[in-house]
């Protein structure tokens, strides 16, 4: 049997495709203005690299930002539900999620099957989020996937003293001109972040296992910085942004049994 | 008579108010629902409650400051914009700080002929009682000086009856949402309460003897959503309800100020009627501006329990000090009787749907 879980972010899509329980393949691509067709592209780029069609699909479940205009899914469900689901999968002990994605931060609680028990998500706001590494990465001229390794050369953390992405940007923009290595910059934006997380965590409590998800997990400067406030050590997927749309395609699997 | 109909009063509130003034009748408005509308009505004026609006706010902002609710800063921005002119007085009661200063800033900016403040204690003391029953002592003949006649004991009580009879059929209607497919939906009963604030008592008591007799029999939902109950502040989008039942909820139950809070304790007839109007008043359900709030919580876990709520949504208006205070002791009380609670933090609009519809669905998948 195949199914297909869908996460439609807003700034990638993702799809994963399950035969049997086991993940076949799956795929990232980035969001442009028309999110319905972030869709098509990412289960176009699936479903090539297992060597399938669309017709071999039996259901389909969308989540995410953009899961409302995914119209070949049977089904949507929301990524905070996927998410626990998703990591429930790869690690059965996790009871607490952080997913970092790229408009929105969640911190998720859930029991042994994967079940959500409580959430709390950040309110319009983009610290922890991707579209706020972005601009980091963008004033300080490094490329995105370099700012993690980047902020681990650093002696110190340049002190940043707000996470909100509006006032950050201007106080990089003076650290800057005062000197401060670039790393020791993004070494105190990522402290900010983690701060700002941890509050977020505190409001759902913290239990261990403790998983991160979403595109800043590949972040390993955030996710240091995340451990070291938490005090618990992270489990991290290989591939932690497609964690949403596999907790959406084991949704799939199990509704597709149920008939 | 549909929910339609209580929709249209509502909405057409202001053209219906200029008529009014037209045929010669005075109108007050008031805000909050710690303002005894019974003793306006017993001067002959009709009280319109003043609430929010869905319109930009583009006057108000130069008046007051950025952390003021939504709510405040809509009734302030119609004020200005004209939309009250045809008002004869405003009556506010001591509720929250922006209740208590919006007094001020409306006269100093509006013009409006008559006004009256009560300063409402919020403590239910013996000594609050009495400067409750001197306070609205004050108000009885500062109306008596305004329009020239005396407002008589019987005058009163005949006022009393009519409130208390639209509280009762309130309460009547609100009950049947305890029901497993409840004729009402959360959205169609806040249309219906909020068409009470703007309607005089006696055709609006029509309005809901009416509808009460076609609703026992048909119009059913499929008794399938999640039951909740929603607690919170005041919104004026009635959207936010809509989304949460489109989303898989069934609202079967509030604790609301445009809802049970309004209705929930009649006027215990008593001899000298403004201490029954204090009694009441004094003693009603709490709005969490008031204390101590430890009756309002527990008539939640009560409610809870009669409509079998499986979840409680809160929803508050950002910068709502009030309700925000109390948020803790809530979420906890909830906590120890394992009643799942989501916090939903709004403005008087739905706004940012996407966010909000996320947080709604997925604490209904949690539920389910």
């Amino acid at each position: 049997m195949i199914v297909v879980g869908i996460d439609i972010g807003s700034l990638s899509g993702e799809a994963v495709i399950l035969e049997d329980g086991e993940i076949i393949s799956f795929s990232i691509v980035r969001t442009g203005a028309d999110s319905a067709k972030t869709g098509e592209k990412a289960l176009d780029e699936a479903l090539k690299k297992a060597r399938i069609s669309f017709k071999d699909i039996e259901y389909t479940i969308a989540t995410g930002y953009g899961r409302v205009i995914v119209p070949f899914a049977n089904e949507n469900i929301t990524e905070i539900s996927c998410h626990a689901k998703g990591a429930n999968y790869l690690f059965p002990t996790a009871r607490t999620i952080l997913d970092m994605g790229g408009q929105d931060c969640k911190a998720i609680r859930c029991n042994n099957t994967g079940k959500v028990t409580n959430f709390a998500m950040n309110d319009k706001c983009a610290a922890g989020t991707g579209r706020f590494c972005e601009v980091v990465a963008d004033v300080l001229d490094v490329p995105l996937e370099d700012i993690g390794e980047m902020s681990l050369q650093a002696e110190r953390d340049a002190m940043v003293s707000s996470a909100c992405a509006v006032f950050a940007k201007s106080e990089m923009v003076s650290l800057l001109r005062t000197g401060t290595p670039k790393s020791e910059i993004l070494s105190g934006i990522h402290a900010a972040i983690a701060t700002r997380v941890y509050a977020l965590l505190q409001r759902v409590g913290i239990e261990k296992d403790f998983v991160i998800t979403g595109g800043i997990a590949k972040n390993i400067g955030v996710v240091k910085k995340v451990s070291e406030k938490v005090g618990l050590k992270p489990l991290i997927s290989e591939e932690p942004q497609i964690i949403g749309a596999l907790g959406a395609a084991l949704f799939a699997k199990e509704r597709y049994n149920k008939g | 008579m549909t929910i339609m109909d209580f929709q249209e009063k509502y909405k057409n509130r202001h053209e219906i108010a200029k008529q009014w003034k037209k045929d010669g009748k005075k109108i007050f408005g008031y805000f909050c629902g710690y303002v005894p509308e019974e003793l306006i009505g017993a001067a002959g004026i009709i009280p319109v409650r003043i609430l929010g609006s869905l319109d930009k706010v583009s006057l108000a902002d130069s008046h007051i400051q950025s952390f003021i609710c939504a709510f405040g800063r809509s009734c302030l921005d119609q004020g200005l914009k004209g939309t009250y002119d045809y008002l004869d007085g405003i009556v506010v009661s001591k509720t929250c700080d922006i209740m208590r200063n919006m007094l001020g800033i409306w006269s100093r900016n509006i013009e409006v002929p008559f006004t009256f403040y009560i300063g409402a204690p919020s403590k239910r003391t013996e000594a609050a009682r009495t400067c409750l029953i001197e306070e609205f002592k004050l108000l009885r003949s500062k109306l008596e000086e305004f329009t020239g006649k005396s407002i008589d004991d019987n005058s009163i009580n005949q006022s009393i009856e009519s409130y208390n009879q639209s509280r009762k059929l309130l309460k009547e209607l609100y009950e049947l949402r305890a029901e497993d497919n409840p004729p009402l939906s959360g959205s169609d009963f806040y249309h219906i309460v909020k068409a009470g604030f703007v309607t005089p008592k006696k055709e609006y008591n029509e309005m809901l003897l009416e509808l009460k007799s076609k609703l026992t029999s048909s119009e059913s939902s499929d008794g399938k959503g999640v039951r909740l109950l929603i607690s919170g502040s005041t919104f004026e989008d009635v959207n936010i309800l809509k989304m949460i039942e489109d989303s898989g909820g069934t609202v079967v139950s509030d604790d609301l100020c445009v809802g049970s809070r309004y209705f929930w304790d009649l006027i215990e007839p008593a001899s000298d009627p403004i201490r029954a109007l204090a009694d009441r008043y004094q003693m009603r359900v709490t709005c969490p501006c008031k204390h101590p709030s430890d009756e309002r919580l527990e008539r939640i876990l009560d409610e809870v329990k009669k409509h079998r709520v499986q979840g409680v949504i809160s929803i508050v208006q950002k910068f709502c000090d009030t309700h925000l205070f109390e948020y803790p002791y809530m979420r906890d009380l909830l906590q120890e009787n394992d009643m799942p609670f989501l916090y939903l933090e709004t403005e008087d609009r739905l706004g940012e749907e996407g966010q909000f519809k996320t947080r709604v669905q997925a604490f209904l998948e949690m539920l389910r």
